[in-house]
């Protein structure tokens, strides 16, 4: 269907026509929130709020680019949801022996896997990116999953975030030389048929 | 396998990689590139950064985001929380107001302009030694104005000690000195008084937003 027919019955107040519109963003809504957050059930609670936000506020739609727009919601979402979780700490509950003691290598670390060329696979790799990206500071990590990962363009991703070009491309080029430094030691582990395929993608 | 490049070589190294240089820019960087072996490193694993991130499997969604008609109904339905902001929002203008009224603008202008008379009385008239307690100035006050005397008010009839002449001299212009320090405290009570109503209509309405928070919040 039409996106801009979507878009304007959404407007209206149409549920289903937003509803369309929601199926075809969840995806990139999901997999930015998830991230900007690093964590699969903070991404979905804001990938919800995100849009029933968007369908509460669709007035406020001026046109454009309605990803970029959905894109925002959920960026600033994001945003909220981590000043929250700064302001509320929880702690994690460590997994611990039968003794009560934090055994030193505990069992939930254990590889269980026992192909080494299995080793590093997709997951790992998800992981390694992630584990990189959560080390960033927040203003590189939206700039950098939102041109890297979700292949915007600069001029989009300032949109996104209403941020300068400039500002943009500065952050851009501090996160990618932090992410060199946190990722040189996962493309030596790679093996070379996902290094291959990673190159040929190029 | 350590690249050390500048911040701006970063940047540019960055917009190189995206294809967003200007052609002048794309051919000094990469006449650049020939001849430094770090700079062409430093592209080498920005590129390889970059292919990770690109290749980064995307997470599939855990179920639909669709949107249900009750959750919108629920969340649309209107609250409290207009007339809390209004509430919060006009009992504040009123603080500001009366704290502003109780400092500034009255009261400084009113202390000011009885200053200025004082330094004026002072210089025309010097103090004399073992002076008199004027008796002047609390006969001429109206019975009702003294009962209400404001501490400034009361700092204002004692400039006529501060002043004060000795009995053989005449007291020139008495009637116009006391008629100023009597309109400065009419103003002042005048002042006094606003400031009292809104101080109170202010603190109602912070006593509504209080009621109105704590009823949202159970």
């Amino acid at each position: 269907m039409d996106e801009n027919y979507l878009i304007l019955e959404a407007k209206k107040g149409d549920l289903d026509a937003f509803n369309h519109l929601v199926l075809t963003y969840q995806s990139r809504v999901y997999n930015l929130a998830y991230r900007i957050l690093g964590d699969e059930a903070a991404a979905e609670d804001t990938t919800q709020t995100t849009f029933l936000m968007a369908f509460q506020k669709f007035s406020g739609f001026r046109g454009g680019s309605f990803l970029a727009w959905i894109l925002r919601i959920a960026t600033n979402q994001c945003y909220d949801s981590l000043r929250y979780a700064k302001r509320h700490p929880t702690t994690p509950l460590e997994p611990s022996d039968n003794e009560d003691d934090v055994p030193e290598t505990p069992s939930w670390m254990t590889d269980h896997s026992n192909q080494p060329e299995a080793m590093f696979d997709q997951s790992e790799l998800d992981h390694a990116i992630q584990h990189c990206l959560n080390a960033l500071p927040i203003e590189y990590r939206t700039v950098a999953v939102l041109v890297d990962v979700q292949g915007m363009d600069y001029e989009a991703a300032a949109t996104v975030i209403k941020t300068p070009l400039g500002t943009i491309k500065s952050r851009l080029a501090r996160a990618r030389s932090r992410l060199r430094e946190c990722l040189s030691g996962v493309w030596e582990l790679l093996p070379n048929s996902v290094r291959l395929n990673i190159e040929g993608n190029q | 396998m350590t690249a050390y490049c500048s911040d701006k070589d970063w940047l540019l190294l960055s917009r190189y990689l995206v294809g967003v240089l200007s052609p002048h820019q794309a051919a000094a960087l990469e006449s650049r590139l020939t001849s430094e072996a770090g700079l062409r490193e430093a592209l080498e694993h920005l590129t390889r950064t970059r292919s990770l991130l690109t290749a980064c499997p995307e997470k599939k969604v855990p179920r639909n985001f669709t949107i249900k008609a009750g959750q919108t109904a629920r969340n649309k339905a209107p609250r409290l929380f207009p007339v809390l902001r209004l509430a919060t929002v006009v009992s504040s203008l009123l603080f500001a107001a009366v704290v502003g009224m109780r400092l500034l603008p009255m009261n400084m202008v009113g202390e000011s302009r009885q200053m200025a008379d004082i330094t004026t009385m002072s210089q025309e008239f010097p103090v004399a030694e073992n002076a008199a307690p004027p008796v002047a100035p609390k006969a001429s006050l109206p019975e009702d104005e003294t009962a209400t005397t404001t501490p400034d008010a009361r700092t204002a009839s004692g400039a006529g000690v501060l002043t004060g002449l000795s009995p053989s001299q005449d007291i020139p212009e008495e009637a116009t000195i006391f008629e100023a320090d009597n309109i400065t405290k009419r103003e002042t009570i005048s002042w006094g008084k606003i400031a009292w109503s809104l101080g109170i209509i202010s603190l109602i309405l912070a006593f509504i937003a209080v009621y109105f928070y704590l009823l949202e919040r159970v």
